[in-house]
């Protein structure tokens, strides 16, 4: 019967056909095992396992699932241990009193700041000594913490101080508190230490992903103020303002964020700036904190393809110690000084930069190990006094690379012949162990750097802090 | 360890067409018999066995069973479960991460749709962590980035949304909408 009536159709409507009973086969099938059989915890099993969107994909599916998908303890709960549990107590932040769905999305958002950023801009605070520009974020017990990082004097230790605690309160909102000074590290993150009034509360603004500002919460502290019955005002239930949408004249000349605000400006953005700038003359006065803007260092480590790539500490000619940033990009390598990177014209000053990244493999040709050998490394200032042990055999280096000093003399070589090769050249040996020292043919030194950090944490903190 | 592949031919069939057991047949290992809600017979390793929590707990409770009845369990998931678990006590003798994840993967990689799914509720019901684990992940891998409708059908689940609570649903989310794959 079915083959007589399956030879009488033509080949599309058998195709349809077969399509059609191949429909019915599969829902039968699905409906002896569909979503509705599991029990509740594998339910909620396979849904912690999706991401938000497919979440509120899933809570379209039916009225019955809706809910589920709206089950803090059980769903979102899930889905912030499986992600953060091994980083985080997620169970203390907002004292444990704000729903996990709001952390989720909260976390998901600043997990981002994790690693290393650096200062865009000279810094505008009115301190004498120059704050560091380089910032690291790690993860703390129920909030994140940020802190200077900075070069010491002692070998190649690095000194780590307080700079930014950025958290939820048990009523679900965002607390972001700063300490100026970065001296005292109970101060912000020891129990309830945040409440000291030497630390400033801060509006910590995203632009992007790479970028974020901190600005003063003025109306926190008019709020406290208020609320103490010192004053009175009549704007202080107004939304913040926030410096994301606008006012780009008080912000540092750099390219970054100037072609970020270039195409960023909204209509209403020319309200907002008045009304900011209206507000930002009348708090003058009483500001502790003027607002910086940090970068993301994306690439903050070396990888295999990149082996020179990141963040690393030398000790330079003068002695002391610096932060060194290598990057790889379209052009090739450059290294620069961290603190140079905040400098406006930074872009003209590499330390050391090659078109071409390829390595001279072992064995090497007998006047590069002449090269090698007739050198000195720096050491620090204390390096009786510390274990620090550089690599002193030739056979320690694997790899060498051809560098420059400086842009503005090589285009002037390509010019003249009058230039003098040994003012610019240079070398970078790569070590067995992976770090690298770079040296320049007009002297016969070595810089050899260290990594500041490995496998995101710092490196040669001293115990103290 | 492998006693039953290396039984004799004669041996083996002699078991399989006596109603009862051959209890002459000497095995080094104890086994234990499973039998499926399709009365099919699943004799495995009591090491094995030890993996399904459910299993374990029976026999806790009562030593002298032989044959343990899975009431909730059909034979083909069963089949597979059995599969998994006897590569999982290997990778307990021989501890390799690298060589796991990667049968892990391949196990369930291999594995049609339906076959996840209805694998799912027999882990679950023998308590097997690790596979319900596994499972789960591959089952939302499988709708990442998919549409409702194909959510839907992946798991059996009925519409019942009217056409203008769909809509409105489907605006409210639709961030959530863009860059999904075709079905």
């Amino acid at each position: 019967m079915v083959r007589n009536l399956s030879s009488s159709l033509k080949p599309s409507q058998i195709m349809s056909w077969a399509c059609l009973k191949k429909t019915e086969r599969n829902k039968q099938n699905q409906n002896l095992n569909s979503f509705s059989a599991f029990p509740e915890d594998v339910q909620f099993c396979i849904l912690s396992f999706l991401s938000p969107t497919e979440i509120a994909n899933f809570a379209c599916t039916s009225k019955r699932y809706a809910p589920l998908c709206q089950n803090d303890s059980k769903l979102w709960y899930s889905l912030c241990d499986r992600r953060w549990g091994s980083k985080t107590q997620i169970n203390k932040w907002g004292d444990g009193q704000i729903s996990y769905k709001l952390l989720y999305k909260t976390l998901n958002k600043w997990e981002n700041l994790i690693g290393f950023w650096r200062r865009c801009g000279q810094s505008q605070q009115k301190e004498t000594v120059k704050p560091p520009s380089l910032v690291f974020f790690e993860w703390g017990s129920s909030f994140l913490s940020g802190w200077r990082v900075s070069p010491s004097q002692n070998a190649y230790c690095v000194i780590k101080s307080p700079f930014l605690l950025i958290s939820i309160s048990p009523e679900g909102e965002i607390v972001n508190y700063l300490d100026p000074e970065g001296q005292n590290k109970n101060k912000l993150f020891g129990d309830l230490g945040y409440l000291d009034m030497d630390v400033v509360p801060v509006n910590v603004n995203f632009i992007g992903d790479s970028h974020f500002s901190v600005e003063e919460n003025m109306d926190f502290a008019y709020r406290r103020s208020l609320s103490s019955g010192n004053l009175k005002g009549e704007d202080s239930g107004e939304d913040i303002v926030s410096v994301a949408s606008g006012s780009p004249g008080s912000l540092p000349e750099t390219l970054e964020i100037y072609q970020y605000y270039a195409n960023r400006m909204s209509p209403g953005a020319d309200r907002a700036i008045r009304r900011q700038r209206r507000r930002e003359k009348e708090k003058q006065g009483k500001k502790r904190w003027e607002t910086e803007h940090f970068l993301k260092i994306v690439d903050s480590s070396p990888t295999l393809d990149r082996p020179l790539q990141g963040l690393w500490k030398g000790i330079c000619e003068d002695r002391k110690m610096e932060f060194y940033l290598v990057a790889y990009d379209e052009f090739g390598i450059s290294c620069r000084r961290v603190g140079d990177l905040s400098e406006r014209h930074s872009r003209s000053t590499p330390v050391f930069w090659t078109s071409d990244p390829t390595f001279i493999e072992f064995p090497f040709p007998t006047e590069e190990e002449y090269l090698y050998d007739t050198r000195i490394h720096i050491q620090p200032p204390e390096a009786a006094n510390s274990d620090w042990d550089f690599p002193i055999e030739n056979d320690a280096v694997s790899r060498i690379m051809y560098i420059n000093s400086s842009y503005d003399l090589v285009i002037l070589g390509v010019e003249g012949a009058s230039m003098n090769p040994w003012r610019v050249e240079g070398r970078v040996w790569q070590y067995r162990n992976g770090t690298f020292g770079f040296g320049f043919l007009r002297n016969h030194f070595i810089v050899d750097l260290k990594h500041i950090a490995k496998n995101g944490c710092l490196l040669d903190i001293p115990g103290d802090l | 360890m492998s006693s039953s592949t290396d039984s004799p031919t004669l041996t083996t069939e002699t078991t399989q067409l006596s109603p009862q057991p051959d209890t002459e047949t000497a095995k080094p290992t104890k086994k234990i018999t499973l039998k499926s809600s399709d009365n099919q017979i699943f004799e495995v390793e009591e090491s094995v066995a030890m993996e399904f929590a459910t299993v374990k707990s029976f026999f806790e409770d009562s030593p002298s069973t032989d044959t343990v009845p899975l009431p909730n369990v059909t034979a083909k998931p069963l089949s597979q479960v059995i599969e998994f678990c006897k590569e999982q006590i290997k990778f307990k003798a021989n501890p390799d991460e690298a060589q796991k994840k990667k049968y892990n993967a391949e196990f369930v990689t291999e594995k049609s749709d339906k076959d996840l799914v209805d694998m799912i509720p027999v882990a679950n019901y023998l308590e097997i962590k690790d596979l319900l684990d596994v499972l789960n992940q591959a089952v939302a891998d499988r709708i990442e980035n998919k549409s409702v409708e194909y959510v839907r059908s992946f798991f059996g689940i009925d519409n019942d949304f009217t056409a203008e609570e769909e809509a409105a649903l489907r605006r409210e989310h639709a961030w959530a909408y863009e860059g999904v794959d075709e079905d």
